[in-house]
């Protein structure tokens, strides 16, 4: 049997729940919940003053490895949401992962140019640079409103829980961390931060990230946790434990890519840095972990 | 109506594949991020010329306006390929105190307008660049 890989702009279909529609509308009316999707989660970053500094000056090859692996983290945020609930084709979710980096690029483009901090006079180079950086976290946004502002997907959610509870656990505390570090990471303040901060107030920070992941998903129960089902994250410490150790090891690749730390710089100085990003961090994924 | 429609409706519910206009937006994401790609990689590849900054006044712009006018937009322009950090540049103002000018960050063929007054419409322009910070 031959996949299909296109739907007449006319035919009728049954969007389930609602009327039947016409597609190119049910179509318009997807890109357009992403569109905001990609502007709700992503503008004061659109608006941040180290963004557009940091498009300026990272290395070239940084900035495309980085644009490269959003692709693959929208292609994980489809595993639980998406446009259709089932596949229409093999591969089909990379393809949904593209339409929300197309919103993305969109949303950051118009927004970026409403600005005027780019115009038909400025640098090709520069002007690609901060589309790009500023597409990341957009198209992320487009992607989690394709599943939130349509009402959740269950089927998708079925199918990525299938795979490994224990991996679904990873990856929510992997994609929520790295919605929610987004948002700080390239900013100045977690230096700010972690240059007010004694040791003994770093390593305070360091057992409330894990401790507040804790209560957050198991203290206050927002969802029943399913240990049963698991083979290695079988306590809930344990799961916390590993959810900070993704969150620590995320907040350090993000402040890397930033250039807020570097690979040869001394302990004292990166280390107060991540454990501060990383407070954020396991916030967005013990999220990530409810949602998911 | 109804009948009407339901006559030409096909059940698929949502796994039916993009249409022409999904597909538009699929296309244009892939030229954008092969855009993307072709200019990060050409700019990774290309041989590394140090921060350079040079100062330009843009005389085109003033003739455009007030012929006497003295105020002169002059801009501020990194021909590298590298980013240079915290620029201070001095710019002479013949005969009147010089124009100390700092700017933050200029990406590579970045580049930044001040409007500096003069004493009189100059001729040519003075700088120096003090100092910067490459990457």
């Amino acid at each position: 049997m031959t996949a299909e890989w296109v739907t007449p702009m006319g035919r009728v279909i049954n969007d389930e729940g609602g009327e039947p529609t016409i597609a190119w509308k049910l179509e318009l009316r997807d890109l357009a919940r992403a569109l905001a999707g990609a502007l709700f989660v992503s503008l004061p970053l659109l608006f941040t003053m180290e963004m557009w500094e940091i498009a300026k000056a990272i290395p070239a090859g940084v900035l495309l490895t980085f644009l490269l692996a959003a692709i693959v983290i929208n292609r994980g945020f489809l595993l639980f949401s998406g446009f259709r609930h089932r596949n229409w084709v093999a591969g089909s979710d990379w393809w949904d992962a593209m339409v929300a980096v197309g919103i993305g690029a969109f949303a950051s483009a118009t927004t970026l140019a409403l600005s005027g901090l780019i115009a038909a006079g400025t640098d090709i180079d520069i002007t690609m640079r901060m589309i790009a950086l500023e597409t990341i976290p957009t198209s992320m946004g487009a992607t989690v409103a394709m599943n939130q502002l349509s009402g959740g997907d269950s089927d998708r959610r079925g199918r990525a829980l299938r795979r490994s509870t224990d991996l679904t656990v990873a990856l929510g505390a992997l994609l929520g961390g790295f919605l929610f570090a987004f948002n700080v990471a390239p900013t100045m303040e977690t230096k700010v931060v972690a240059s007010q901060q004694s040791w003994p107030l770093v390593a305070a920070t360091f057992a409330a990230s894990i401790g507040i992941s804790f209560l957050v998903v198991h203290v206050a129960q927002f969802e029943g946790r399913d240990m049963a089902e698991r083979r290695i994250l079988t306590t809930p410490w344990l799961e916390a434990l590993v959810a900070y150790a993704i969150a620590f090891a995320l907040s350090w690749a993000l402040l890397f890519v930033f250039q807020y730390i570097a690979l040869d710089d001394p302990a004292a100085t990166w280390l107060p840095q991540v454990v501060a990003l990383a407070y954020a961090t396991s916030l967005g994924g013990a999220a990530g972990r409810i949602v998911l | 109506m109804t009948q009407m429609l339901n006559t030409k409706t096909v059940v698929r519910d949502r796994k039916a594949p993009p249409t022409p206009l999904g597909w538009a937006v699929r296309a244009l994401t892939i030229a954008f991020l092969a855009f993307v790609i072709f200019l990060l990689a050409r700019e990774a590849l290309r041989e590394p010329v140090p921060p350079t900054i040079v100062a330009v006044a843009e005389w085109k712009e003033m003739q455009e306006g007030a012929s006497r006018d003295t105020v002169v937009p002059v801009r501020i322009r990194n021909v590298g390929s590298a980013p240079a950090a915290n620029i201070v540049i001095v710019i002479d103002r013949s005969g009147q105190d010089a124009a100390e000018l700092n700017v933050p960050l200029l990406g590579a063929g970045d580049d930044v307008t001040f409007r500096i007054a003069f004493a009189s419409r100059p001729s040519r322009l003075t700088y120096d660049v003090r100092s910067l910070q490459s990457f």
